[in-house]
Parts: structure tokens; C-alpha cells; sequence
């Protein structure tokens, strides 16, 4: 029972760091530094997993291998950079790499199409009253299929989770006037995509 | 649009990624909550409505059951590893805890495939190492064949796992 008082009493005093914190003592073997890192950065490691890969259960299976990952890294990690920008970096090349192999894309857009296509038309209405985050995935998935993964990625990283391009050169391994030119690539290819697939979402009012 | 001026007007920044992370997201946090300057938006750029869909898809149960598996797959790695015959002696010390752990989950799991034979001679090295609880029992396995022990299993039930 003092056993499990005492790790619950540090689980207390973990919440408080922040992660670099966190990271550092993990480094050192600390497990309870290790799991708040794991419970604290699970949701957003899904997410950008989730936002690449198109599919729910597989981002949740790449969340694990991510933070299988960190520990089997975590020796190598310098507290001198951004523990997000490590754990992202992982991330989105565990995502890529699943992506490569293109189950998940096909698995993805089989579940997804449907959905989307039966929003279509009702999507005009929907973005003025804001439309479900689960739609606004399913319809990203239908229109992003045409991207490269780096440029993915990419805009997975910026408008999803809010990083800027100098985080984002350094999670996927570029310059960031390379994360620059995906980024305005992937934007014109998403607004080719839409203006042509789901015009009705982007049609002008009348003034 | 009242009071939304402001926002209106930063609508082609923020397309153009030119707008500072804080502007950004107090620009993403009034575009979320007004419906007339997300069509706005959404006209210019239609991909900002990427931008606006924060979800939680994972709640704290799912988190913690994300991290059991790897708390799982984490213990066997270890084990694995360090029982195999490429492993130097130092690391086998400390990796006393992880097998412990995993030890101690098959003895939850498995209670009757345990040895049966505890050895207070082959205990002892262990246990005055220190690296090994007094709350433990220390298990050693012999095959038979020989007087060594092969196999040293430490049990330690008080483990929060």
C-alpha cells in the first residue's frame, strides 16, 4: 500500500512540470515521468496521426509505437530542443510511414466516402453553422488524397495542430523554405479539390 | 457582422500564413464561434475550415489504456532483451525491476506455472545487492541437468502494475 501511495503522490507533483521537464527525468528512468508524458501527449499524438492516416484505429495503434518509440529514444533526447518538436517528429514519420504502405488510405476513404458524399449538399448551410469536427475529417480525407506526404504533413502540422514552419522544418527533417512551398502546394491542391468536388461549400453569396 | 471588423480585415493574413501564432488562434478561437466570418473566411480559403476542427478524439481512459499497452510492450522488450544471451551482466542488473515486473505479471496471470522451489542460497546474492525489494520472494529454476542455477525469478507482488 506505501508502494502505491507514494507513486500516486508523485503522479500529483509529475502534472506540474512542464514536458521538457517531464522528458528529463524520463531520460533518467523516472516511470512516472514516462507515463504523465504518455497521458499528456496521447491526444495530441492521436490527432496528428488520425489527420495523416485517415483512420481512427490505426492512429491509436501508431500512438503506441510512437511512445514505444520515445522510450526506446529517450537516452538521445536533448533537452536543449523542444520536446514537441521531438515527439511530433516521431510521430509524423511513424504516420508517414504507414501511410507509404497505403492500407490505411484505402481503408480510410472506403469508410469516409459515403459520409462525405451524403454532406455534400448540405455543406453551404453547414459551414455557417459549423460543421462536426468528424465531418470536417472525413472531408479532409476525400480531398487530401491527392497530396505527397511531406505536404501533408505539413499541413497537418500547421493548420491542425498550430505549429509554425520553423517547428515544422525541423519535425520533418527540412529547410522551412521547403515547409513553405508544401504548405502553399498543399493549399492550392485542397482548394482546386474543393472548389471542384464540393462547390456548394465555397459558392458566393450574393452581395 | 458587428465588432468583427477587426477580424474580417486579417482574414487574407491568416490565408496567407502570414499572421504570428497568437494572432492565429485568437483569429481560429472568433472564426470557431462566429458564423458569418467563418462563410467569410471560408470563401476566401476554404482549407482554413481544416483549421477550425479541434476535436478531442481521445479521452483519458482511452490515454490510459494507450499507455497500458505500452507500459506492456515496454516490460516484454525489456525482458526479452535483457534475458537474452547477448545481454552483458551489467545491464542484467539492472534490469532486475523490469523482469520483476513482468515476472510478477505472469505470476498474477499464471500462478500455477511458477516454480515451486524456492532456494535461500541462490536468494541471497540477490537480495544483498539491494536491488531487489524485501517484499519479494525469490524464486530459482534448475533444470536438472546441473548444480548452477539457470534461472532466478523475482517476485514482487507489492508492485503497482
Amino acid at each position: 500500500m506505501e508502494l502505491i501511495f507514494s507513486r500516486k503522490q508523485e503522479e500529483r507533483a509529475a502534472v506540474e512540470l512542464d514536458d521538457r521537464e517531464l522528458a528529463v527525468r524520463a531520460r533518467s528512468g523516472d516511470p512516472v515521468a514516462f507515463d504523465t508524458l504518455v497521458l499528456r501527449k496521447t491526444p495530441a499524438v492521436v490527432s496528428v496521426a488520425r489527420r495523416i492516416l485517415g483512420d481512427a484505429e490505426e492512429a491509436r495503434d501508431v500512438a503506441q509505437l510512437v511512445f514505444i518509440r520515445v522510450w526506446e529514444s529517450i537516452s538521445r533526447y536533448d533537452e536543449k530542443y523542444s520536446f514537441n518538436t521531438w515527439l511530433y517528429r516521431i510521430a509524423t514519420n511513424l504516420s508517414i510511414d504507414f501511410l507509404r504502405a497505403n492500407r490505411s488510405r484505402e481503408r480510410a476513404h472506403g469508410a469516409t466516402l459515403h459520409l462525405v458524399r451524403r454532406r455534400e449538399e448540405s455543406l453551404q448551410d453547414e459551414a455557417t453553422r459549423g460543421l462536426e469536427a468528424a465531418e470536417i475529417a472525413a472531408l479532409f480525407e476525400k480531398v487530401s488524397d491527392g497530396l505527397s506526404e511531406k505536404q501533408k504533413a505539413a499541413f497537418v502540422l500547421k493548420e491542425m495542430e498550430d505549429l509554425d514552419s520553423k517547428e515544422i522544418a525541423a519535425i520533418l527533417g527540412c529547410g522551412e523554405s521547403t515547409v513553405r512551398n508544401h504548405l502553399f502546394n498543399a493549399r492550392k491542391a485542397l482548394q482546386k479539390r474543393i472548389r471542384r468536388d464540393f462547390p456548394a461549400l465555397v459558392r458566393r453569396r450574393k452581395p | 457582422m458587428t465588432g468583427c471588423a477587426g477580424f474580417s480585415s486579417r482574414l487574407a493574413e491568416y490565408a496567407s500564413d502570414a499572421l504570428a501564432r497568437p494572432e492565429r488562434s485568437a483569429l481560429k478561437a472568433h472564426l470557431g464561434s462566429c458564423p458569418d466570418c467563418r462563410l467569410e473566411a471560408v470563401e476566401l480559403d476554404p482549407t482554413i475550415l481544416f483549421g477550425l476542427a479541434s476535436s478531442s478524439e481521445v479521452d483519458e481512459t482511452e490515454a490510459r489504456r494507450i499507455l497500458s499497452n505500452v507500459r506492456g510492450a515496454i516490460a516484454i522488450a525489456e525482458a526479452s532483451r535483457r534475458m537474452s544471451p547477448a545481454a552483458r551482466p551489467a545491464r542484467r542488473l539492472r534490469s532486475a525491476g523490469g523482469i520483476a515486473a513482468v515476472v510478477a505479471a505472469a505470476a498474477l496471470l499464471h500462478p500455477f506455472h511458477l516454480p515451486r522451489r524456492p532456494d535461500a542460497a541462490a536468494a541471497e546474492p540477490a537480495a544483498a545487492s539491494g536491488i531487489v525489494p524485501a517484499s519479494a520472494t525469490i524464486y530459482e529454476w534448475n533444470t536438472g541437468a546441473d548444480t548452477d542455477a539457470k534461472v532466478v525469478w523475482i517476485v514482487d507482488r507489492s508492485l503497482d502494475i
